[in-house]
């Protein structure tokens, strides 16, 4: 199959579950694509130099870590696959989303699927990667210099957590952020009514789509 | 330089596959440039001030370079620091630098001059800085300067002067020369290293000196009976206040102390002892991973150490300071620190930092649990492997696998220490229970011989008050033990209804979505007729798989933890999400809901869960009793509107309306006309409500002909002051 003028052929299914992973390996067969089922994922390194070398695409569920499959959650490999130019699609269910760990992985996952039935959506999802790796962005995906306003930073738990209005996006709605992904020496700057400029896909049509990234402080 | 090789050659480019940034280049060779990388002096100031986490993280590493060189004290001098211009020295007692150690090393940025696995003369593994976070803080003042006496050269010192003026002038950071000057000292008893930071660009805040001598104090674990022979000093009032209370040291008025070992084969094993230092408990590796029993810990060899304090009044006896003086001195130093080969990692156990997540869990299930406010503690982890490795920006450590485990073994401590706990809570709740039974029949028997003692006329009188008043108390106790039961009832089956959505939601209806679109693919190229014969049947089972899906996310997004955080909730934005998340029932139900929203992004003092509960149970209060109405009929109106000082919530149907009964008792708990109906769901949100500092009414016949029922919230203190 060719995408955006790329070959796509070998596809990694990637899933903690042995049934799922053997149903989504039929329908990726189904697209007249080589599946294969990966059964056992080990060091998130070792993973994604697997990943390169071996495959064209990937199809990756989010939870990996049960009965020991993998060390790491799936949004997490996004970034190294992204930089390694891997056109990959997380597919993850309602039960299996994580807002705040998708919000700080999302500049790397360009689609996110709820079901491997949706194969338009796959398709979709890898050429979308791959148009980003020539730095073409779709409007929803497109990262734009804007300003983010604090509205409030709960540093009272592990995942600290700061919320804020991206008045380019929705001059309303609240978006919910990890403090980590703003640079350390900023980080002092996070209080109520604290402007920022980030980068952001005000394009997006989903409070989950948004991502933001590059923080600048301004006073 | 350039080196010639006479004609011009032909450069062809290959691309190497589709990466289009990506080539080799193929040539005669024809000339060869030696090149190196320059640097331009702007990258010396983004390094030093992107990995800047704040002033005291920078001079932190300075002091961190006085432990790798073996010193025993380090001491840090504040000069007319509360005012740009003031001054910072830095001096230790440890091995000095030669001037090729400085020049080879200390000016080196990007590489530790120490090897992690080889330990100094004292034994200390180096915490190896990049010199990064030096740079950093030698950018803080205008002009810095390092004077060294090396202890391998008695009576010498080398001296270096950093002028950052002299950089403003050149375009790369290479073109200023430095110059490393020997001396003669004329005493052979120096020895050390002392570094200036003058002309400060900012003043340090008082914030920020408190930083620095929290930090200086819980350096090298200044807590616990064995300290380390490292001793850094802040030269400021604020430090010996400080030094003075982190020495008071309450460890030993802990009401409990965890201690928990993970050895090198990943095993773990732990106690708790009480303030007596008698054994509470002792568990096994098995007891302690849980279902991961057989699973070893794949993280260095380490020790979790964490004092427990219980703060209640009624616990502070002979024993005990007073509880103020704890909770002051928990609040500067409390939280789980983490030594990493004897120095503190920032910012583990900042005041904020929980990353044991004893806050949250303690918020998921308050009993028996430690907090970062009632508890101190540390862990201990000894290595030479480079398992764990510190972020460039020092924010901690990588997140890598051996970070993970080690994370897994502390939090698993910490929950079996729980599960103890909580089981010995519940056993003393069985024994209350039980006495309470056997004080109030005691009780009973006293009063009753109280009363024989009373003339006869009037005990007959008090004795069938005392019979009336025990008929309405017992009417009381079993209307209450209704109520619990139903509540029990209840939330058995939200828990049930949760585990199934997130089985549900989760692996089987993967499964089934991918396996019916297969079945579909593939039977339309064997089976004849497939479009009559088997695809309206596939179209069913792909229109059930997707109701089911929506059923599940439902529940699950109904009991997310995140919506139970204390925060300011917008009204409106909240009735969007759940009339989002009804919307497949209403359609199902051919039902209309109708949102008029006027209250933009006012916020009211609550949480998304009090907010939602309100609107969702008045929606399926109203969802039920249009159920009988023919399809298409049924209409619901859920309107906002912004008053005074607060917003107005009403929700109103086209329905049957309140029958028999009354608006002001259909708020009551048990209350219900509706068949199996528990009664509760007006009641949680009158109690929502209610708990929020509002008011609900409800009308009979309200503007849409059925029910109405309004819901006034006061807005939140924000919105007060906008």
């Amino acid at each position: 199959m060719r995408i955006a003028g790329k070959e796509i052929s070998k596809v990694a299914v990637v899933d903690d579950d042995r049934r799922v992973r053997e149903s989504t390996a039929e329908i990726i067969a189904d697209m007249n694509l080589k599946p294969t089922k990966i059964t056992s994922v080990g060091p998130l390194s070792d993973f994604v130099s697997r990943m390169v070398s071996e495959f064209h695409a990937v199809v990756c569920d989010h939870r990996l870590k049960s009965h020991g499959y993998a060390s790491f959650q799936g949004a997490r490999a996004f970034p190294r696959l992204y930089r390694s130019y891997v056109p990959s699609v997380l597919c993850t269910a309602f039960s299996d989303a994580e807002p705040d760990e998708f919000r700080r992985y999302r500049r790397y996952i360009p689609a996110l699927v709820t079901s491997a039935a949706d194969t338009d959506a796959i398709v979709r999802g890898w050429e979308a990667c791959i148009r980003e790796f020539r730095n073409e962005y779709s409007p929803q995906r497109e990262p734009v210099q804007t300003l983010v306003r604090i509205a409030a930073v709960d540093m009272g738990s592990k995942q600290r957590i700061a919320f804020a209005i991206v008045p380019g996006w929705d001059t309303r709605q609240v978006v919910r952020f990890p403090v980590d992904i703003v640079r350390l020496s900023l980080r002092r700057f996070l209080r109520p009514d604290a402007r920022f400029f980030a980068k952001v896909n005000i394009g997006a049509e989903t409070p989950g789509d948004l991502y933001l990234s590059d923080f600048e402080y301004r006073g | 330089m350039i080196e010639d090789r006479g004609t011009a050659g032909q450069r062809q480019y290959r691309s190497t596959g589709d990466r289009p940034d990506h080539y080799s280049l193929d040539a005669d060779v024809q000339a060869k440039h030696l090149a190196t990388f320059k640097f331009s002096k702007e990258i010396i100031w983004r390094l030093g001030e992107e990995l800047n986490a704040g002033p005291d993280q920078s001079i932190l590493e300075l002091v961190k370079n006085a432990y790798d060189a073996d010193a025993s004290t380090c001491t840090v001098q504040l000069t007319d620091t509360a005012r740009p211009g003031g001054d910072v020295v830095i001096m230790d007692d440890g091995q000095g630098m030669d001037g090729g150690e400085i020049q080879d090393g200390w000016l080196v940025l990007g590489r530790s001059r120490k090897d992690a696995n080889e330990r100094t003369k004292r034994g200390r593994i180096p915490a190896g800085s990049k010199g990064l976070g030096r740079l950093a803080a030698m950018r803080m003042g205008r002009r810095a300067s390092l004077l060294s006496f090396p202890a391998s050269q008695p009576g010498v010192a080398y001296r270096l002067d950093i002028d950052w003026a002299r950089f403003d002038s050149v375009e790369l950071a290479d073109e200023v020369t430095l110059t490393v000057e020997r001396t003669l000292t004329g005493t052979t008893q120096n020895k050390g290293t002392v570094i200036r930071l003058a002309g400060l660009r900012q003043a340090l805040s008082e914030k920020e000196v408190e930083a620095l001598a929290r930090s200086l104090i819980l350096l090298s674990s200044p807590f616990g009976p064995e300290k380390s022979g490292f001793r850094p000093i802040l030269d400021a009032p604020e430090y010996g206040e400080m030094e003075r209370l982190v020495e008071r040291g309450y460890f030993s008025q802990a009401d409990l102390r965890l201690v928990a070992k993970v050895n090198k084969l990943g095993r773990v094993s732990a106690k708790v002892v009480d303030w007596r230092g008698h054994l509470v408990y002792r568990g096994r590796h098995s007891e302690i991973a849980g279902s991961d029993g057989q699973i070893a810990y794949h993280c260095p060899p380490a020790t979790f150490e964490l004092w427990m304090f219980l703060l209640k009044r009624a616990s502070f006896g002979v024993h005990r300071s007073a509880p103020a003086a704890v909770k002051e001195w928990l609040r500067r130093f409390g939280g789980v620190h983490l030594y990493h080969n004897g120095l503190r990692v920032n910012p583990y156990g900042n005041s904020g930092n929980d990353w044991l997540d004893m806050n949250l869990s303690r918020v998921r299930s308050p009993e028996e649990r430690p907090s970062t406010n009632n508890s101190i503690g540390r862990v201990m982890v000894e290595e030479t492997g480079n398992l764990l490795v510190q972020k460039t920006d020092r924010s901690g450590f990588i997140e890598s696998d051996a970070f993970s485990e080690l994370s897994r073994f502390a939090t698993d401590s910490l929950e079996w220490m729980a599960r103890l706990r909580l089981r010995d809570a519940e056993k003393r709740r069985q024994r209350t229970r039980a006495e309470a039974r056997f004080t109030s029949a005691k009780a009973k028997e006293v009063l009753e011989a109280a009363l024989s003692s009373v003339p006869s006329g009037t005990r007959a009188t008090i004795q069938r008050s005392l019979a009336s008043y025990e008929r309405a108390r017992d009417s009381e106790t079993a209307t209450l033990r209704k109520e619990v039961q139903l509540y029990r009832t209840l939330s058995t089956a939200g828990i049930t209804a949760a585990t199934f959505a997130h089985e549900s939601t989760g692996n089987p209806l993967k499964v089934l979505e991918n396996s019916i679109n297969t079945i579909a693919n593939r039977a339309q190229s064997v089976v004849r007729d497939y479009a009559s014969v088997l695809a309206p049947a596939v179209e069913r089972a792909k229109a059930a798989t997707k109701a089911l899906k929506v059923l599940g996310s439902v529940t699950l997004s109904l009991i997310d933890s995140e919506k139970r955080r204390p925060q300011d909730v917008p009204v409106d934005t909240v009735v969007r999400a759940v009339a989002q998340a009804y919307a497949p029932f209403m359609e199902e139900r051919d039902l209309t809901l109708d949102l008029t929203l006027a209250c933009g992004d006012v916020t009211v003092e609550s949480s998304e869960a009090a907010v939602e509960s309100i609107v969702a149970n008045l929606l399926n209060n109203s969802i039920y009793w249009l159920e009988n109405l023919p399809r298409g009929k049924a209409q619901i109106r859920v309107e906002t509107k912004l008053m005074e000082a607060g917003v107005e919530l009403s929700i109103q149907d086209n329905g049957p309306g309140l029958r028999r009964v009354s608006p002001e008792d259909v708020w009551l708990p048990g209350v219900t006309t509706k068949k199996n109906g528990t009664g509760l769901g007006l009641t949680i949100v009158r109690d929502a409500v209610v708990d929020l500092g509002g008011s609900v009414e409800a009308r009979s016949r309200g503007r849409m002909g059925g029910a109405e029922f309004t819901v006034f919230l006061p807005v939140s203190a924000k919105e007060v002051r906008r």
